[in-house]
C-alpha cells in the first residue's frame, strides 16, 4: 500500500485537483484579473447553454473535428498502405512522410498563412492562373478558412494515423494475403476483407484520439484566426472557451465551458464504446 | 558535501547506493537553500519591468539605459523584458490572478482607467513631478489625470495614427488626396486608385483588437461614440450605423482576404505597392526602409494623406498611442520605490534620447522642448520622414488624438472600456456587417446585448 501512495498522491494532486478545481470555479463569477470571485452556482451554465455563440462554436468544433479527423484517417491509411510497398525510395518516404508532424505548430500554422494569403501566397496565385470557375479570389475569409482549417490539421496530423497503420500493417501474416489469393481474392477484395478487419483495433484507437484531439485542439484555429475577424468562422468550443476566460475576463464562465466540453467528450466516448467495442485480437493477427 | 566528492566516494565503493542516494538529496536540498542566500545576502532589490518594445533596437537601447542604472544603484536589479501586447496580456492576467504582477508594466490608456478601478495599480505623481510635469506634453499627460488630480501612468513614448498614401500611384488618376474632407470625397476616389489584382486601394487590418481601432476613430470622426455619458454602449445611434455603412462601402476596395489580415501584413503590404493607402503608425518606416524599393523609400512616395469625415461628424479623430508605464499596487513596497528611481533615470534626457532614438519615427518624445532641439530634429530618420513627424505633431495640437476606444474624453473613465475592448464584440459587429452581409441595425443591436450582458454585468 504504501508503495502506491506516491503514485496516488501524483493523479491527485496533477490529475484530479485540478479537475475538480476547475469543476468548482465553474460554479463561480470570477473575473480574470481578480483574486475574488462569487457563487453562481448553475449560473455560467445557465448562460451558456442560452448562448448562441456557444452553439456555434460547439458546431464549429464538430465540423472541424468531424471534418479533419475523417480526412487525416482517409490520408494516414492511403499513405501507409503505399508505404507498406516496398520501392525505391520508401524508406526515405517514410521518413519524410512523418516531417509535418515535427513542425512546431507555430511554424506550421504561419506557413501556411502565407502560402494562403491573398496578395502574396503561393497556392492562391497558382490556382488564380488555372482561371477555374467560381474559383475564390482569397482562402482566409469568411466563408473558406474553415476548409483551409481543415486541409492544414490534416497535413499536420495525418502523419500521426499514417505511422500507427503502418505499424499494424507490417504486423498482418503474409499468410491472411495468400489464402485471400488462393480464393481468387481481388486486390480490393483483399483490402476489404483481410486489411481492414486486421486494422479494425487500431483505427478505432486513432480515430477515439484523434477525434478527442481535434475537438480540443486549440493552437491550430487560434493561429489561424486570431479569435476575430476571419478568425470568426473558425472559433471553436476551445477558442471560444479562451475568449471567454481570457479576452472577457470571465473565468468562471471560461472554467464552465471546459466542464462541458468534458461532458461531451465523455458522451461522444462512451457512445462511440458502445457502438464499436474492441474486438478480441486473433492469435494470428 | 560536494557532489564531485560524493560521485568518487561512491566511485570508490565508500558510499552503498542508499548512502549516496541520501547525501545526494541532502545536497540538492542544501543547494536550493543556499542558492537563495547570495541574493538574500546582498539585498538586491529586483525590480521586474514589462514593456511592448521587443524590437532589438529598442532591446538595446534599454539593456544599455539599465546597465547605466545598476552602475549608480548597486542595490537594485531591473529586470526588464519587452513582449507583444498579446503576450503581455496574458502574462499580466496569470500574474494579477497569483497576485503577483511585476513591478511596472506598460499598458493602454483604458487598461488603466481599469484597473485603477479596480485598485490594481496605484498613483505615480512624484515620478511626474521629479521629471517634470510642465516639460510633458499637456496632450501626453492629459489622459493619464483622473477626477481625484493624480496621474495613475506615463507614457513611455507617444505615436499617432495617420492616413498614409502612395503617391506614385495618383500618377495619371486625377485625383488630388489634400482636397479629400469628407468620407464622399474618398468613396469618390477610391475605385480609381484600385487596381486588382495588382493593388487594392486600401489596405485595413481584420484582427479584433485593430478593427477596434478604426471602429472609434470613424465613430469619432462621424460625430458618434462608442458609449454614451453613462458609459453604455451607444451602437445603435445613427453616426454608429452611419460608420457600419460607410465599411461597407469600403470593402470593394480592400484585398479580398482583408479579414484575416493583420496590422503588420497591411505595413508590409503598402510597403511592398500591394495596396495604395493604409491607416498607419510611424513604426512603417522600418517597413518602407525593409521592403520598398531603395528609389521610393522616401516621404514623397509614402505620403500623408488627410483623414475625413462623416455626414454628421465635425472633425476626424485619430488614434493617440499613450502606453503609459503603471506601477502595481500589489508589488512590495521596497520594489515600488526602486521602480520610481529607475522611471525617473529613465526619463532623464540623456538616456531617454537613446530610447526614443531606437524607433525615431514612432517612439516620440514626451518632452516639449524635444520638438525645438535640433539634435533630436535631426536625427537622419526624423529628418528624412520628417512631413510623418509634421503629421503626428498636428493631430496633438488639434486635440484630436485620442487613446484607443475614446471617442470622447469623458470615455476615459468609463470602468468596463478595458474590458470591451479586450473583447471581440465590436470585432464581431463590423464582420457581420461588411463580411455577412448583415444589416447594420441587427448587428449593433447584437453587439449591444452582448456589452450589456457580458461585460457591463459582469463587471457590476
Amino acid at each position: 500500500m504504501g508503495l502506491l501512495l506516491p503514485s496516488v498522491l501524483l493523479v491527485l494532486v496533477f490529475t484530479l485537483f485540478p479537475v475538480g478545481y476547475n469543476v468548482w470555479l465553474g460554479f463561480y463569477a470570477k473575473h480574470s484579473l481578480r483574486a475574488t470571485s462569487t457563487w453562481v452556482g448553475l449560473g455560467n451554465y445557465a448562460q451558456l447553454l442560452a448562448d448562441p455563440d456557444f452553439w456555434r462554436s460547439a458546431w464549429l468544433a464538430t465540423v472541424y473535428a468531424v471534418g479533419s479527423t475523417t480526412l487525416q484517417i482517409g490520408a494516414g491509411v492511403a499513405g501507409a498502405l503505399i508505404l507498406h510497398q516496398r520501392f525505391a525510395g520508401c524508406d526515405f518516404l517514410r521518413g519524410v512522410a512523418l516531417f509535418p508532424y515535427m513542425i512546431p505548430t507555430v511554424i506550421a500554422v504561419f506557413v501556411w498563412r502565407w502560402l494562403m494569403n491573398d496578395l502574396y501566397g503561393v497556392i492562391p496565385y497558382v490556382l488564380g492562373t488555372l482561371h477555374i470557375p467560381g474559383m475564390p479570389e482569397a482562402w482566409l475569409t469568411h466563408g473558406t478558412i474553415m476548409w483551409v482549417l481543415i486541409i492544414l490539421s490534416v497535413w499536420t496530423f495525418f502523419p500521426f494515423v499514417l505511422v500507427n497503420v503502418l505499424a499494424r500493417l507490417q504486423t498482418i501474416p503474409p499468410e491472411l494475403y495468400d489464402a485471400a489469393r488462393v480464393d481468387g481474392a481481388s486486390a480490393l477484395r483483399q483490402f476489404r476483407h483481410v486489411t481492414l478487419p486486421q486494422l479494425r483495433n487500431v483505427l478505432l484507437i486513432v480515430l477515439l484520439l484523434r477525434g478527442i484531439w481535434m475537438f480540443t485542439k486549440f493552437d491550430v484555429p487560434w493561429l489561424l484566426g486570431f479569435g476575430g475577424g476571419a478568425g470568426e468562422a473558425i472559433r471553436t468550443l476551445p477558442v471560444f472557451t479562451y475568449q471567454r476566460s481570457f479576452t472577457y475576463y470571465q473565468a468562471g464562465m471560461g472554467a464552465a465551458l471546459s466542464n462541458v466540453m468534458l461532458a461531451l467528450l465523455l458522451m461522444a466516448v462512451t457512445i462511440y464504446f458502445v457502438a464499436f467495442p474492441p474486438a478480441e485480437e486473433d492469435n494470428d493477427a | 558535501m560536494d557532489l564531485q566528492r560524493l560521485v568518487t566516494e561512491r566511485k570508490q565503493g565508500s558510499l552503498d547506493r542508499r548512502q549516496f542516494l541520501a547525501c545526494l538529496g541532502a545536497t540538492a536540498a542544501g543547494a536550493v537553500v543556499s542558492g537563495a542566500r547570495p541574493a538574500a545576502a546582498q539585498k538586491k532589490i529586483a525590480v521586474t519591468m514589462w514593456d511592448t518594445e521587443p524590437n532589438p533596437a529598442t532591446r538595446a537601447a534599454v539593456k544599455a539605459i539599465v546597465d547605466d542604472f545598476h552602475k549608480l544603484h548597486k542595490d537594485i536589479e531591473i529586470r526588464a523584458e519587452g513582449m507583444g501586447w498579446s503576450d503581455m496580456d496574458r502574462k499580466l492576467q496569470a500574474a494579477m490572478a497569483a497576485k503577483s504582477p511585476p513591478t511596472a508594466s506598460h499598458t493602454q490608456t483604458y487598461v488603466v482607467t481599469s484597473f485603477r478601478a479596480k485598485g490594481l495599480i496605484e498613483p505615480i505623481d512624484d515620478v511626474v513631478k521629479a521629471i517634470g510635469e510642465d516639460k510633458i506634453f499637456p496632450s501626453v499627460l492629459r489622459w493619464l489625470k483622473y477626477p481625484d488630480g493624480k496621474y495613475w501612468g506615463l507614457t513611455h513614448a507617444w505615436g499617432a495614427d495617420n492616413y498614409g498614401g502612395r503617391g506614385d500611384y495618383l500618377t495619371g488618376t486625377g485625383v488630388n488626396p489634400q482636397s479629400w474632407k469628407t468620407w464622399d470625397d474618398l468613396l469618390r476616389d477610391l475605385p480609381k486608385l484600385n487596381k486588382p489584382p495588382q493593388y487594392y486601394a486600401l489596405s485595413l487590418a481584420g484582427i479584433p483588437f485593430f478593427v477596434n481601432e478604426d471602429v472609434y476613430m470613424w465613430a469619432g470622426a462621424n460625430g458618434g461614440s462608442v458609449f454614451d455619458a453613462k458609459g453604455q454602449p451607444a451602437l445603435e445611434t445613427p453616426q454608429i450605423l452611419g460608420m457600419l455603412e460607410f465599411w461597407r462601402k469600403l470593402k470593394p476596395f480592400l484585398p479580398p482576404g482583408w479579414a484575416s489580415h493583420d496590422y503588420l501584413e497591411t505595413l508590409s503590404a503598402w510597403a511592398t505597392g500591394k495596396t495604395a493607402s493604409v491607416l498607419m503608425w510611424g513604426r512603417t518606416a522600418g517597413y518602407i526602409d525593409q521592403y520598398a524599393p531603395p528609389d521610393k523609400r522616401n516621404p514623397d512616395v509614402f505620403q500623408m494623406w488627410p483623414k475625413t469625415i462623416g455626414p454628421m461628424g465635425k472633425a476626424p479623430l485619430t488614434q493617440f498611442d499613450n502606453e503609459p508605464w503603471v506601477i502595481y499596487a500589489d508589488a512590495p513596497a521596497d520594489e515600488k520605490a526602486a521602480c520610481k528611481e529607475f522611471l525617473k533615470f529613465f526619463f532623464k534626457p540623456e538616456n531617454y534620447r537613446r530610447y526614443c532614438d531606437s524607433v525615431p519615427v514612432h517612439l516620440l518624445s514626451i518632452f516639449k522642448a524635444d520638438f525645438q532641439d535640433a539634435s533630436y530634429l535631426n536625427h537622419p530618420e526624423r529628418k528624412r520622414w520628417k512631413p510623418w513627424l509634421d503629421a503626428q505633431l498636428k493631430w496633438v495640437e488639434i486635440q484630436r488624438a485620442h487613446p484607443l476606444l475614446v471617442s470622447n474624453p469623458s470615455d476615459m473613465l468609463i470602468p468596463w472600456i478595458g474590458d470591451v475592448a479586450a473583447s471581440p464584440i465590436l470585432a464581431d459587429m463590423v464582420m457581420a456587417v461588411v463580411e455577412r452581409g448583415k444589416d447594420p441595425k441587427a448587428a449593433a443591436k447584437e453587439a449591444t446585448d452582448k456589452i450589456l450582458r457580458d461585460v457591463i454585468a459582469k463587471a457590476k
